[in-house]
């Protein structure tokens, strides 16, 4: 029962679907809709412009402190996520690291004036790279100038920045 | 969706087929091209086999069937197959299930595939019944045609009809003259018009001459003994509905569906009798499993049902047939039955109204046990 309320396996799962609604309610603040893929390429949500242009995002949300180095997160990517975001692909591809509290009580907070939602997110195309020797993990930074906003996301489904 | 059929897609088949069905392209780079449909929705086509070629196929698909509200298994098979029109034979066409016993959608099958060659061969002559084999034009078109999936939701049998003798890279999109093409479907469905207006006029009191006069359009036995099997084994027969859709890459006017109800089965029947009244009584050969044994205990005749391939001078084709048997062939039966062995009949058959009949046995002998 390792999904069960409460473990750490649901925990997991809620931070993944907490990660990707959050994603999607910036999208939308951006003009721009997000959604499932079609079919299943390891990609977690596509990005789409008002003019049909897209993207596809990886997302990996953490509930751990992570190493902050030159002005970079410092984050450990398993090989096959790796692979698949340094291939070349018709549309733009991007790796969104989300930081999230470690408790779920924690995340959001509703206030007369709004909500707010504890969490921020950096993102980094590794489209181009080379490939990596590594069997387990490969070590991507992400520069902590990579801010995603509605308008970041924007400027991604249509066709940079990368 | 079927990704091996989204990765064999052609991109040239796909822009055609956006341009036939009123999309524009609205801009493009080297990687892509965004095209847009009258309400504004927008897919994307992309110019490069990369990684994302099945993916972004998948998306397009979706997207395109959601606009046309239709099925994305049914764009998908036109985007995949532009040179084939798309023939659907629905039978049991009132009834609320999809499923229908296997030994009937076997003999729908077989049915559908004798439809098609009676009107390959009506298409390159006209008879009232073809005797001796296809010609090698016949062969090389049958060779072409697909059978694809059932529609979801009822047993309805798809096949696609190659519209020219060209493999369907070689047409010349969209620039292509619909005249000259598609002679099998268009003998296809006149023959059946045709036969379903002969038998109308015939169970109206017209003399069976309207049958013969129904060849010039295509009908002939074999279309008749194909659409009368397509509505289902004798006293458990329905409506067969037939319909073409035209392939996007030669469209013409939509063809309305050419409905047979069961009525009209038997008198079709009757045709046969009539186009083939030359050829009463052949020898033939049946080879297949036995299905069936009938014999009331200790007493009556013993009858055996054989399923299987029936070679007779007329032609060859899938059926099953019932017929009497003696008392040493009908232990073989019994053995073939249990033991699940093919059987070798020789027998004399008759086409007659209502359907073909076994006249005589004259052996009946054991093969393999499977």
């Amino acid at each position: 029962m390792t999904n069960a309320k409460g473990t750490e396996g649901w925990l997991n799962r809620q931070q993944g679907f907490f990660g990707e609604k959050t994603l999607g309610a910036l999208a939308a603040a951006g003009g721009i809709s997000c959604s499932k893929p079609e079919l299943d390429l390891g990609f977690d949500l596509n990005l789409e412009a008002a003019d049909g242009d897209t993207a596809r995002l990886q997302i990996k949300t953490t509930r751990s402190r992570v190493t902050i180095r030159d002005q970079s997160l410092r984050y450990s990517l398993e090989v096959d996520a790796y692979e698949r975001l340094r291939r070349k692909l018709t549309v733009p591809s991007f790796l969104i690291l989300m930081e999230v509290r470690p408790r779920i009580e924690d995340w959001v907070t509703c206030a007369d004036r709004g909500f707010t939602l504890h969490r921020r997110a950096r993102y980094v195309s590794l489209q181009g790279l080379p490939a990596s020797p590594n069997s387990a993990t490969v070590t991507v930074s992400l520069p902590l100038a990579n801010m995603v906003t509605p308008e970041t996301l924007r400027r991604m489904a249509e066709g940079g920045p990368t | 969706m079927n990704s091996g059929l989204l990765e064999s897609l052609e991109i040239d088949h796909v822009r055609d087929y956006l341009r036939q069905m009123g999309w524009r392209a609205d801009k493009s780079n080297d990687d892509r091209e965004i095209w847009v449909a009258d309400d504004e929705t927008r897919v994307l086509l992309p110019r490069r086999r990369l990684d994302d070629f099945v993916s972004l196929a998948a998306e397009l698909v979706a997207r395109v069937a959601a606009n046309a509200h239709r099925t994305e298994d049914d764009v998908l098979i036109e985007l995949s197959w532009p040179g084939y029109d798309k023939l659907t034979a629905r039978t049991h066409a009132d009834s609320a299930s999809p499923a229908v016993p296997i030994q009937e959608a076997i003999g729908a099958t077989d049915a559908l595939r004798d439809l098609v060659v009676a009107a390959a061969r009506a298409s390159e002559s006209r008879q009232a019944n073809f005797r001796g084999g296809w010609s090698s034009t016949v062969g090389r078109y049958f060779d072409r045609v697909q059978m694809i999936p059932s529609m979801p939701g009822s047993f309805t049998l798809r096949a696609l009809l190659p519209i020219n003798a060209e493999p369907p890279e070689q047409l010349l999109l969209p620039a292509l003259d619909t005249a000259n093409i598609r002679s099998v479907t268009r003998t296809l469905l006149s023959g059946v018009r045709a036969a379903r207006a002969a038998a109308e006029a015939r169970s109206q009191g017209a003399d069976t001459n309207v049958f013969d006069a129904a060849v010039s359009e295509g009908v002939s036995a074999e279309l008749l003994d194909a659409l009368v099997r397509l509505g289902g084994p004798e006293g458990e027969t329905s409506a067969v509905e037939l319909g073409v859709a035209w392939t996007y890459s030669a469209p013409e006017p939509r063809s309305e569906p050419i409905r047979i109800e069961p009525g009209l089965l038997p008198v079709l029947a009757e045709g046969i009798a009539v186009l083939r009244a030359s050829i009463e009584e052949v020898s033939a050969v049946l080879t297949g499993s036995v299905t069936r044994l009938h014999r009331e205990p200790n007493i009556g005749a013993s009858e055996v049902t054989v399923q299987g391939y029936l070679d007779a001078g007329a032609g060859s084709s899938t059926r099953s047939m019932k017929f009497e048997l003696d008392e040493v062939s009908y232990s073989r039966a019994i053995a073939a039955h249990r033991d699940g062995s093919t059987v070798r009949v020789a027998c004399t058959v008759r086409f007659d109204s209502p359907r073909l009949v076994v006249v005589r046995v004259t052996s009946f002998e054991l093969g393999v046990a499977r």
